[in-house]
């Protein structure tokens, strides 16, 4: 479980969290959903220790993420950003390999463990047929895979996603996901994505964190938080929200004040 | 060498091999010119000659000390200095995420030339081992000043930061050197054999020089292949780096250090060679692809490849006398720059 206790973060003098607590359950797979700039990728990259200056408590195993090296922690969470650089003449093999530099030292190089890592993390994404091509060649939903498959060589526990599927149409986005939810229900992977597909949140996230100006507004199961005043509250924008089969579907209305 | 053991034939077809075959084909093209770097020159040998001199068989004759004191020192300077100047490219290109970026860009050879000029003009020094330390002196200072600006402040050690504090400390170093050469006349026909970059001057004495900064290569070795995993996975971004467990401090302070240590005691044993350093880790990655691990197999043979090729054909080009190979390089390395940038696969600046 992470526990995050008064998350305090000024960026450029600017505050982008003010206070937050959450807390996310293992094997789950959470979102963390907000308007433009209310600080959702800062939340998640003060769990993932990207930002030095944040104050209060993230804690994680029992133990203040402040005090684990960065070598250990590096095994127990994965991180994706949301534009993560991809060099010239990058293979998807190699990038995948990549993942296991956390198990790696200078004095322990490559070694069985991490060959299966690495191979049962290109099946976990079916990328195992594209393992040897470049990753320019690649689709936008197999270079996302291939980078998830990075992730996954890592073997963590934690895996913390910014927007994996930004720029992916529909089907890629779905498969995304589903990859996602099999990772946490099958292989009790605890999973905290940011997103900005509602749609996305609430037919897939297990548990739902919306915040709004470094504040978190409502959390809980996606029925609890995707209501019409919850949404009004965050987005500033009136939808209705109906049901199809057991998830919320949310539309948008014209928004009579501004109009 | 291998850290990244690529052995995937057990998931398809890997990798691993056509790299291998790579590295063993430049292996053979570093050993032909080694031959011809022996056998080439003013005064022509006969193979028979090269093989009995190499041997020690009649060590008075011309052919042996031509051979053994002269073009053996040459070609032992011209693969240290190769290695030295292709290795720092790759990590001084992969430490500022900058293709563009040769050692010269932290400043490193214009505080060298600042250092030589004054040694030259105020203290009136100018055997190369002098000016060999002396550069290294001046390469150090630049390279203080530029990291003392890059690693403090707000966002630490950026790339831009790091470039902007070197193009800064070069314009700074230039302009007094050329302020110096400008007052004193006497101090530019010293400065300017060294200032070309050579491999020759004396073979002994370039021997000595070698064995002299020697630690400092072997140094600066060490630590490039301590931080060759860290920087290949910093290649991902810094936030993946940083996600993966590199200290990305540490990896480029390190690294840094290594360029200098290479760089500067290249530029003291042969004097500043541009372009090699830029040119070398695009071919090397142009044949190897993104892994550092392999680029910099890759470079330990390309370097030396082509500062001898540049060395033979410099001999070769004048019937008396010769090109110095800091001016050659240039003209054989462009064009060869210029076609892996053009046919490459990918684009790679």
């Amino acid at each position: 479980m992470i526990r995050v206790e008064n998350l305090q973060v000024e960026l450029s003098k600017q505050t982008v969290l003010s206070g937050v607590d959450l807390e996310i359950e293992n094997a789950k797979l959470s979102m963390i959903v907000g308007p433009n700039g209310c600080g959702k990728s800062t939340l998640l990259r003060s769990i993932a220790k990207l930002i030095s200056s944040a104050k209060g408590k993230i804690i994680l195993d029992k133990r203040d993420v402040k005090n684990i090296p960065i070598k250990q922690f590096s095994k127990m969470l994965g991180f994706l950003p949301q534009n993560p650089r991809s060099p010239q003449g990058l293979k998807v093999f190699d990038l995948v390999s990549r993942g296991r530099a956390p198990h790696q030292s200078f004095l322990r190089q490559w070694s069985d463990s991490d060959e299966a890592a690495v191979k049962s993390a290109l099946e976990a994404t079916a990328m195992t047929g594209n393992h040897n091509r470049l990753l320019s060649e690649l689709s936008g939903g197999q270079k996302q895979r291939a980078w998830i498959a990075m992730i996954l060589a890592q073997q963590t526990d934690i895996i913390l996603l910014d927007e994996p599927t930004s720029a992916l149409d529909l089907r890629y986005q779905f498969e995304i996901f589903q990859l996602l939810k099999t990772l946490t229900e099958d292989h009790g992977k605890t999973i905290v994505t940011v997103v900005h597909d509602l749609g996305i949140a609430a037919r897939f996230a297990d548990h739902i964190v919306a915040l709004k100006e470094g504040r978190v507004v409502a959390s809980g199961a996606s029925k609890t938080v995707l209501t019409s005043e919850n949404l009004q509250k965050i987005y500033d924008w009136p939808c209705a929200v109906m049901q199809w089969e057991n998830y919320p579907l949310i539309i948008p209305l014209d928004n009579l004040e501004t109009a | 060498m291998i850290f990244f053991k690529d052995h995937s034939q057990s998931v398809g077809d890997g990798h691993w091999w056509p790299r291998i075959i790579i590295i063993s084909v430049l292996a053979i093209g570093l050993g032909m010119m080694i031959f011809a770097g022996l056998v080439f020159g003013a005064r022509e040998l006969t193979l028979s000659e090269v093989w009995n001199a190499l041997r020690g068989h009649e060590s008075e004759s011309i052919a042996s000390i031509t051979v053994n004191s002269l073009r053996l020192p040459r070609v032992l300077v011209g693969i240290v200095v190769g290695i030295a100047l292709a290795v720092a490219g790759l990590l001084i290109q992969n430490i500022t995420n900058n293709g563009l970026a040769d050692p010269g860009i932290l400043g490193i050879n214009a505080g060298a030339s600042t250092a030589v000029v004054i040694g030259i003009w105020a203290f009136g020094f100018s055997s190369s081992f002098d000016l060999g330390w002396l550069s290294i002196i001046g390469a150090s200072v630049a390279i203080i000043i530029v990291m003392l600006i890059g690693f403090s402040g707000a966002r630490h050690a950026s790339p831009i930061k790091l470039i902007l504090a070197g193009a800064a400390m070069t314009a700074i170093f230039s302009s007094i050197t050329s302020s110096i050469l400008f007052l004193a006349d006497e101090t530019i026909n010293v400065f300017r054999h060294w200032i070309v970059g050579s491999l020759s001057s004396g073979g002994n004495t370039r021997l000595l020089q070698l064995t002299g900064f020697l630690p400092l290569l072997l140094i600066g070795m060490f630590i490039s292949i301590f931080v060759l995993r860290g920087l290949d996975v910093l290649q991902l971004g810094e936030d993946t780096a940083l996600a993966l467990g590199v200290s990305l401090q540490q990896i480029r302070f390190l690294g840094i250090v290594a360029i200098v240590l290479l760089a500067a005691s290249a530029t003291a044993i042969a004097g500043p060679i541009g372009f090699l350093g830029l040119a070398t880790p695009h071919v090397a990655r142009a044949l190897m692809g993104a892994s550092m691990i392999w680029r910099f197999a890759a470079c330990l043979f390309l370097g030396p490849i082509l500062l001898l090729g540049a060395d033979i054909i410099g001999r070769l080009l004048l019937q008396s006398g010769e090109i110095q190979v800091g001016v050659v390089i240039v003209f054989i390395g462009v064009p060869v720059f210029l076609s892996v940038v053009r046919y490459s696969k990918e684009l790679i600046i």
